[in-house]
């Protein structure tokens, strides 16, 4: 149970009680350092799934256990810091701040999680070697809005890599990219995760990168085998 | 909920306060069009009001420690209004034998005798005494001044008002004549009685600066030999009148001012039932304030409208805000996936318009005063009103602040909008 970082059990979810059941999931986990693929038509529940294992969304039945917490016993705003503290997003486009310089957008999990602030005490210096790493540390005093989609989604992994968190989500973070940019993206963010030892939870349409994850998933339209396929690589 | 739970509502951490200022950079024309349309409306409220206060001052103490005027019975506001500020007409005057009756009262310190009824270009001639000079007072306890000169002691001397020689371009030693009547244009002219002008007072922003002042005696010289209201058939050479002696038989007004303000009613209540004529004693800050209350309704109306402008300054910024939100859905859903709450999406939008509004009202604060402090001597001299300088009076101060708490209400619109896309969000935008 302790190389376990996230337990779901009998989770079912639905918008209203009238309305058609969105989710039920007899049970998945996620292990530590694991990187699982996640993928599965429109409207089959995705961002439903992940707002509700991130705490966005309270579960309605079942439970949520991330590194043995109980998603469901905490209040809405200790899920909130719970998120901060422990988990990283990549999201399709449109993941930085437009106001913010590239390296104030790296620095920024850290202003709201005192547990990421605490582990990485020379965060300055962190940012500029993610930025390194990346190959954007001459970008890191440009704006957000001056780079490349590219270059953007480079530095939400930056920006989520921050701080070490034990989850990163990275949701169809490489469908705004062209296939050179999709494969070099998908290496980067798994040799990273891999340094860190982050789990990673990558959700895309695109069947043909599953290949590069342990672990494959799919959500479809039939709820009750939600959890349709659950394989080994 | 613990005591640190609900602190953290209320206290804006750093890093909101830095996004903010970030926010606001990047938006910077909106912004700051959104700030000069506070600015503006700030000012236009704090000059208003500033003026309005100002002129009230101005107009209640255009004469001050006088406790009662005295004229012949009529209206209160009639006595006031002719005595005072030189407006209309007196319909009846009062006997000189009054005047020195009422100086046997041990009560009364002073008493200003008025002779109205004569003109000089549309200025109003004042007959009266070495009292007016000793003991008129204005705006609190500020006596009449000479610029240049000294008061009268002879029969065809005279005392301008500043507003007199300013708009005459008169100076010491000149000569002038006095018409008969208060209007502009008079078809009897004392032109056998030439005044030589022997002083000129200091500005006093009250109706002293457009009067013309000669002694009592000056007033019965001039009408010498009029009979049912018309000149002497043989005009009266300026020697001979200054030769004569004269007795003075008529007054308008009497202003007093009392040894105890406390005997002001028991005064008042003896010249109102005064014996010999008929009299009436007026209060004059009671009349005054109650002149003003009637003017009142112009100030109102121009309160109401910078108030409506200031309205619609925070309904703007509201707008702006709100119509950014839907750009600015992503900014949130990125923010909630670093661990900010919904409350933190709240302080943000709401931090914004306060401190947009926050920094328009004290940029108008300070524009308000620096314009004030520029153009105070323009507006003195136009306008005869003393702009009253102080950076904050209390009542400007209460008038800030409710325009600060109404536009935290109306900055809360947009913060809640936020809060609440936020939450419906969550990490997805749905377009």
């Amino acid at each position: 149970m302790n190389d376990m970082l996230l337990v779901i059990r009998n989770l079912k979810f639905q918008w209203t009680p009238s309305s058609l059941q969105l989710l039920s999931i007899p049970e998945f986990h996620i292990k530590k350092g694991e990187k699982v693929f996640l993928h599965g038509p429109s409207g089959s529940g995705k961002s439903t799934f992940l707002n509700l294992i991130s705490g966005v969304l309270p579960s309605q039945s079942g439970s949520i256990h991330f590194l043995n917490t109980s998603l469901s016993s905490l209040r809405p705003y200790q899920r909130d810091l719970f998120r901060g503290d422990h988990m990283g997003f990549i999201f399709q486009q449109f993941n930085l701040i437009p106001y913010l310089s590239v390296i104030e957008n790296v620095l920024l999990p850290l202003e709201f999680s005192s547990v990421k602030k605490n582990k990485t005490p020379n965060a300055h210096i962190e940012a500029q070697r993610l930025l390194k790493t990346l190959g954007l540390s001459s970008f890191q005093n440009s704006k957000a809005t001056d780079l490349s989609v590219g270059q953007q989604q480079r530095v939400a992994v930056a920006r989520a890599l921050m701080g070490q968190p034990e989850l990163i989500i990275a949701d169809e973070p490489t469908s705004a990219l062209d296939a050179d940019h999709r494969n070099q993206f998908l290496e980067l963010i798994l040799s990273e995760t891999q340094k860190t030892n982050s789990s990673l939870l990558f959700v895309s349409h695109d069947t043909s990168l599953r290949s590069h994850f342990d672990r494959t998933l799919s959500l479809d339209e039939d709820v009750n085998q939600r959890i349709r396929t659950e394989e080994f690589l | 909920m613990s005591v640190s739970c609900f602190l953290r509502f209320f206290i804006i951490p750093k890093n909101i306060f830095y996004m903010t200022l970030q926010s606001l950079k990047n938006r910077k024309a909106t912004s700051l069009l959104t700030l000069l349309s506070i600015v503006i409306s700030t000012l236009l409220l704090l000059s208003l009001e500033k003026v309005r206060i100002s002129a009230r001052h101005s107009f209640e103490n255009t004469v001050s420690k006088v406790d009662l005027i005295v004229g012949s019975r009529t209206s209160p506001l009639q006595i006031l209004l002719y005595s005072v500020f030189r407006m209309g007409e007196p319909t009846h005057n009062i006997h000189y034998k009054t005047y020195e009756t009422l100086k046997q009262n041990p009560l009364i310190h002073f008493i200003i005798p008025i002779s109205l009824g004569d003109s000089h270009k549309g200025f109003r001639v004042v007959g009266t005494n070495e009292s007016y000079f000793e003991f008129y007072k204005f705006r609190g306890n500020q006596n009449l001044s000479f610029s240049q000169g000294q008061p009268f002691s002879e029969l065809f001397e005279v005392v301008i008002g500043a507003t007199v020689a300013e708009k005459l371009n008169y100076k010491m030693g000149d000569s002038i004549t006095l018409s008969h009547g208060a209007g502009e244009i008079s078809f009897q002219e004392h032109a056998q009685t030439p005044f030589k002008i022997i002083g000129i007072l200091n500005k006093t922003f009250t109706p002293v600066d457009q009067s013309v002042h000669i002694s009592l005696e000056a007033i019965e010289a001039i009408h010498e030999g009029w009979g049912d209201g018309g000149p002497p058939v043989h005009a009266i050479s300026a020697q001979t009148l200054l030769d004569k002696k004269f007795k003075i038989t008529q007054l308008t007004s009497l202003l007093i001012g009392l040894e105890h303000r406390t005997a002001v009613f028991k005064v008042k209540r003896e010249i109102d039932d005064f014996e010999d004529e008929p009299l009436t004693a007026v209060l004059p800050g009671v009349v005054l304030t109650d002149l003003w209350r009637n003017l009142s309704f112009v100030e109102n109306i121009l309160k109401f409208i910078s108030t409506i402008v200031f309205i619609s300054s925070l309904l703007t910024l509201t707008l702006v805000l709100l119509s950014s939100l839907n750009e600015r859905r992503r900014e949130m859903a990125i923010l909630r996936s670093l661990g900010a709450q919904p409350f933190s999406i709240f302080q943000l939008l709401f931090l914004e318009s306060t401190l947009l509004t926050g920094a328009g009202i004290i940029a108008g604060v300070l524009l308000n005063n620096l314009i004030l402090f520029l153009i105070h001597p323009f507006i003195e001299k136009t306008f005869g009103l003393s702009l009253e300088f102080q950076f904050l009076s209390s009542m400007e101060l209460q008038l800030l602040l409710w325009m600060f708490v109404f536009s935290l209400f109306t900055g809360i619109i947009p913060a809640r909008s936020a809060f609440k896309k936020s939450i419906a969000d969550g990490l997805t935008v749905r377009t």
